[in-house]
């Protein structure tokens, strides 16, 4: 295998596990949020509870952090005018020390940054009331421990101060005996929560169960959070909302002649992606906006590339799709992002390698020339030695030192 | 061609003001052993609406025809001949029951073709359904339980079996039987292993006699009986398909009364997902779906994957959620005959398991 193909594969292996990453934390909001949102007396969804993903809270002046600032928290969940929580998904944590503690460092600004009376809370049909809220921090199975007793040492150093309800919830795969087999939700330590029959849920590991997360009508066929997906699966998104919007004669004509190209801008993109119910409910101007259009317009440069796309002329964001019933449109997105990423790292990698022969050689250049001058100092010096000790012996030359102490001559002319 | 025959062949392909007169020219052309055969299928929006669209450019173009009345004969001419379809035109009888199943009949090469021709010109509007083997004992039962002098038996049968260990392979069993097998116990041996028919070739004793065959996308055919037949097979076991068939509708954002989805289960007796090779053997069963996309996402050990179907634009979610059972998400937009393609392509290639709620 060429070293081209073997990044070639790094990369896709790469991509996938980014794009599992992603989905894993989408999974992770969406169950915890559904959780959060679960009335255990009723059994039922809590009727005017709302679940928001990325909402832009305000801090206070008194923030330790970030003083009078917007923050967005991953998810945001009002069960009640009295009642939220802020979760926070770090899926994915850095094996080298250093890394590791430079991640759980941001970790814990962030949460001491939502550790304060945070305003801008979702006020549906003009009720007003700051409720009391969590903060959770939803984490890998196999970050978790690790992560928790590094937490619990900053706390006990003092390092680390919440005031507020605070929770390390893991996310993990786990295969029950009895063969059920589902990622559940398992909060760890003395974590806790506000509502103390959640925490003994949570303690008590919750496995979760997609069938119900897909009914929930906020966020139940949700595939993105407020970041950036991996290419493949944004590009992939939006093949499939293209497909959803085709009427039956572009189907037919797709069938028969092979494609068919329709037109449509970046933001009709970004709303199919949005009507498909791909994103979670958007409730007031303060929810983020997802997908970003950048996001989309990446995906889309990259079907330009793929020549699945063509920019409209004279029109910046409208573009040409020609579609086709292509097979594993998905796994050619992902060959695709992965080769060019090869591809740019082996142009990187040869250019440095034209950088330093070129720098090798202009060094190895700029040391003969150097040596080439100290031997001709040298050779120089060497005849100009004896010359001077006879104009010495001579008496034609009268050595004498010089105010500052330094040796010099007296006599007619250079030597 | 005999004169005799001549006249009941040309009985057959006349026009006839109801079904049961269609149904005794049919039979009548069986005697002679004309080839007379059928096929199921379920129409969107109705099958006046989908005739209606042979007015269309592409149907036009192609040479749909149909009469004006019930039942209706649709003709189109045969592109590239064949020898068993040597003729210039083809067409079937149409006809639609009350509980909206479309049923073909004519000769049974042309039935076969005119089926073809409407799924690649009609994609979307026209779906198959599909038989689970669970269904034909039940149905036979019906039937015998209504004339107790019916006697049904098995003559032969294509199964599909799961054999193997570790890298289990779906092996295809045909058995023709000496002496027909009663269909009771034929079934019940049929439990024992894991098998699920494709197709069963059946013999009917009682007051009429009949002979016939059906396969799993409904297709039919007769040589021997054919009103007994169609009375006491192929009705009872549409009964069942549409009673069946609730079960697919309105399940997508669009179309369930509560906005939201409805997920659907395919549940297994035995622990199949224990084994992780078998979520590779089902992603490729998958990707063999035809006029479908399937992205997977996580393959194992849990499987997430998501399927589009080209044909009408439906988009669903695969989880394995344990050891024994299939979860299947429908999108924003989801139809029942895709689901309904969906489940029996897993049921098929894969193996058959029970399709019920998810959320009961």
């Amino acid at each position: 295998m060429s070293r081209l193909d073997r990044q070639r594969k790094d990369h896709e292996t790469q991509l996938r596990n980014a794009v599992d990453n992603y989905q894993q934390t989408v999974l992770a909001l969406k169950a915890f949020g559904n959780e959060i949102l679960f009335d255990d007396q009723t059994r039922t969804l809590s009727p005017g509870g709302t679940a928001h993903c990325g909402r832009k809270l305000r801090t206070s002046a008194n923030n330790r952090k970030s003083k009078e600032e917007e923050q967005k928290p991953d998810l945001v969940v009002q069960r009640s005018l009295q009642l939220a929580t802020i979760a926070e998904a770090k899926l994915g944590f850095p094996t080298t020390p250093n890394e590791f503690e430079g991640r759980i460092s941001q970790c814990l600004d962030q949460v001491e940054k939502y550790d304060d009376d945070l305003t801008g809370w979702y006020n549906a049909g003009g009720r007003r009331g700051t409720p009391a809220h969590d903060i959770v921090l939803l984490v890998n199975y196999e970050d978790a421990k690790r992560v928790e007793r590094e937490l619990r040492a900053r706390r006990e150093a003092g390092g680390f101060v919440v005031t507020r309800s605070f929770s390390v919830i893991s996310i993990a795969n786990i295969r029950r005996a009895g063969g059920v087999f589902w990622p559940e939700l398992d909060l760890l330590g003395d974590g806790r929560l506000l509502d103390a029959t959640k925490t003994e849920k949570l303690a008590n590991r919750l496995p979760i169960h997609p069938e119900k997360l897909a009914t929930n009508p906020q966020f139940g066929l949700a595939e993105l959070y407020d970041c950036e997906p991996p290419e493949p699966l944004m590009m992939n998104l939006v093949w499939r909302g293209i497909d959803a919007i085709l009427t039956q004669e572009q189907r037919d004509a797709v069938r028969f002649d092979g494609f068919v190209e329709l037109t449509a801008s970046l933001q009709e993109v970004c709303d199919l992606i949005r009507q498909r119910g791909w994103t979670f409910l958007r409730h007031d101007s303060r929810d983020v906006d997802v997908p970003d259009t950048t996001w989309v317009s990446r995906a889309i440069g990259r079907f330009v590339s793929m020549k699945w796309a063509t920019r409209v002329e004279g029109q910046r964001e409208s573009f040409r799709f020609t579609y086709k019933f292509r097979r594993s449109p998905y796994e050619q997105f992902v060959r695709f992002v992965a080769k060019r990423r090869a591809y740019a790292d082996e142009t990187a990698r040869k250019k440095a390698e034209r950088q330093e022969k070129a720098s090798h050689k202009k060094g190895q250049a700029q040391k003969r020339a150097e040596a080439q001058r100290e031997a001709t100092r040298r050779e120089r010096e060497a005849k100009r030695m004896p010359l001077l000790e006879n104009a010495i012996r001579n008496g034609t030359l009268k050595p004498r030192r010089t105010r500052k102490g330094k040796a010099a001559f007296e006599g007619p002319g250079r030597v | 061609m005999a004169g005799g025959m001549r006249k009941t062949v040309a009985s057959l392909y006349a026009s006839h003001s109801s079904i049961p007169h269609l149904l005794a020219a049919a039979d009548r052309a069986c005697r002679h052993s004309f080839p007379i055969g059928g096929s199921l299928l379920h129409a969107r929006k109705g099958l006046s609406q989908l005739l209606s669209r042979f007015a269309e450019t592409r149907c036009k173009l192609r040479g749909f025809e149909v009469s004006h009345a019930s039942p209706y004969r649709i003709s189109l001419p045969v592109r590239n001949p064949t020898p068993k379809l040597k003729a210039k035109a083809v067409g079937a009888f149409a006809w639609e029951d009350e509980g909206g199943l479309v049923f073909l009949l004519g000769q049974t090469h042309e039935v076969r073709y005119v089926v073809h021709e409407l799924q690649s010109y009609l994609a979307g509007e026209v779906t198959a359904v599909y038989f689970r083997t669970s269904d034909i004992p039940r149905s036979l039962g019906d039937a015998c339980r209504q004339d107790d002098q019916l006697e049904i038996a098995v003559s032969g049968y294509t199964a599909s079996i799961l054999q193997g260990g570790q890298d289990r392979q779906i092996k295809t069993r045909r058995e023709w039987f000496t002496s027909p097998e009663p269909f009771q116990d034929f079934f019940s041996e049929l439990e024992d292993e894991t098998q699920w028919v494709r197709s069963l070739h059946l013999q009917l004793l009682g007051q009429a006699s009949a002979r016939g065959r059906v396969s799993r996308d409904m297709s039919f055919s007769c040589d021997m009986g054919l009103q007994v037949f169609f009375h006491n097979v192929i009705h009872p076991l549409a009964r069942v398909i549409n009673a069946r068939r609730e079960l697919f509708a309105k399940r997508s954002v669009e179309e369930s009364p509560s906005h939201t989805v409805k997920p659907l289960r395919i549940t297994y007796d035995s622990r199949l997902f224990e084994n992780v090779r078998e979520n590779h053997r089902l992603i490729h069963t998958l990707r063999k779906l035809p006029d479908a996309t399937v992205s997977v996402f996580h393959p194992n050990p849990f499987l997430h994957a998501a399927v589009t179907d080209y044909t009408d634009g439906s988009s669903f979610t695969i989880w394995i959620v344990n050891d024994s059972s299939l979860l299947i998400v429908p999108g924003t937009r989801t139809t029942s005959g895709s689901l309904e393609r969906f489940c029996n392509h897993v049921n098929e290639y894969f193996s058959e398991g029970r399709v019920e709620e998810a959320l009961e």
